[in-house]
């Protein structure tokens, strides 16, 4: 998957086990494992906030996109410079 | 050190929650035996039913409708109708399998399992196959006795009864909701994947 969950790292910034962060969101440790290791297929809002909230971040300091070779063919930028 | 309430609440719902699962485990067991049983003694009593009955006179008025008779009938005649009636009683045998096969999945505790959909979805359609059978068996009977026998005349009964239209429902109403139950459980699959 192009997005990274990059929360493994913000945690130990933090000092703040998963076992605790789990327990402040109100999910188990195994969710939220499933989460870190980038298998989770949605998360919520709330869920998001609640981490920001509790770890003091920005979103993008535990979600990062990183551009796959196959979606890059897809990108607007792409298609605009084909064109040209 | 004092114990937030929020983590007592939850430690019981927890705990209810294992002593359901643990309930449902034992009982289911029980259950599964009892169908694991039937399936040999069902089609045991089946045989032993043919095997003792010797005129039409009562029970086979209420089994077949070949009206007012009595006579015996012959070893040959009685394989014949047992043969016959593996019809309608493989389908509940099978039923029977269902049963023991969906209760031992919820004794090793799968609830709410793809499998779990799949037994119920056949319960439906057994219940269809079921009245297809009862169809089938009481003509074959009827004509299986009546060709046998020198004092009945030539017969070919075919029977619908209000049972038979129940059932048919209910296996229709079945696979609908096993439908739905697979869709709900589909749901329950990717919420396991949601944060």
């Amino acid at each position: 998957m192009s997005i990274i969950v990059t929360l493994d790292v913000m945690l130990v910034q933090r000092g703040v086990s998963s076992g605790e962060l789990a327990k402040h969101i109100g999910i188990t440790e195994q969710r939220l494992s499933v989460f870190k290791r980038g298998n989770a297929k949605a998360m919520r809002l709330t869920t998001l906030e609640v981490i920001c909230n509790y770890l003091n971040c920005q979103p993008g300091d535990i979600l990062n996109y990183q551009q796959s070779h196959k979606a890059k063919d897809h990108t607007f930028n792409h298609k605009f410079k084909l064109k040209e | 050190m004092d114990v937030p309430d929020v983590i007592h609440t939850d430690t019981n719902k927890t705990m209810n929650q294992i002593n359901n699962i643990s309930r449902i485990q034992r009982v289911s067991r029980r259950f599964r035996i009892f169908f694991a049983i039937l399936i040999f003694t069902v089609p045991m009593v089946d045989a032993l039913f043919w095997l003792f009955f010797y005129d039409l006179s009562e029970a086979g008025q209420i089994l077949l409708p070949l009206g007012e008779l009595n006579h015996a009938l012959s070893l040959h005649t009685r394989l014949l109708l047992f043969l016959t009636s593996l019809v309608p009683v493989g389908v509940v045998t099978f039923g029977m399998l269902i049963l023991a096969r969906l209760f031992h999945l919820y004794e090793n505790g799968f609830i709410f399992s793809a499998k779990n959909v799949k037994y119920y979805r056949t319960l439906g359609y057994i219940a269809i196959a079921w009245t297809i059978a009862e169809f089938i068996f009481i003509p074959l009977s009827t004509l299986v006795v009546s060709q046998s026998s020198l004092l009945i005349p030539a017969t070919l009964a075919v029977g619908f009864r209000l049972i038979d239209m129940v059932t048919l429902v209910i296996g229709v109403v079945v696979i609908l909701i096993s439908w739905v139950m697979d869709e709900g459980r589909k749901l329950a699959d990717e919420s396991a994947y949601i944060v």
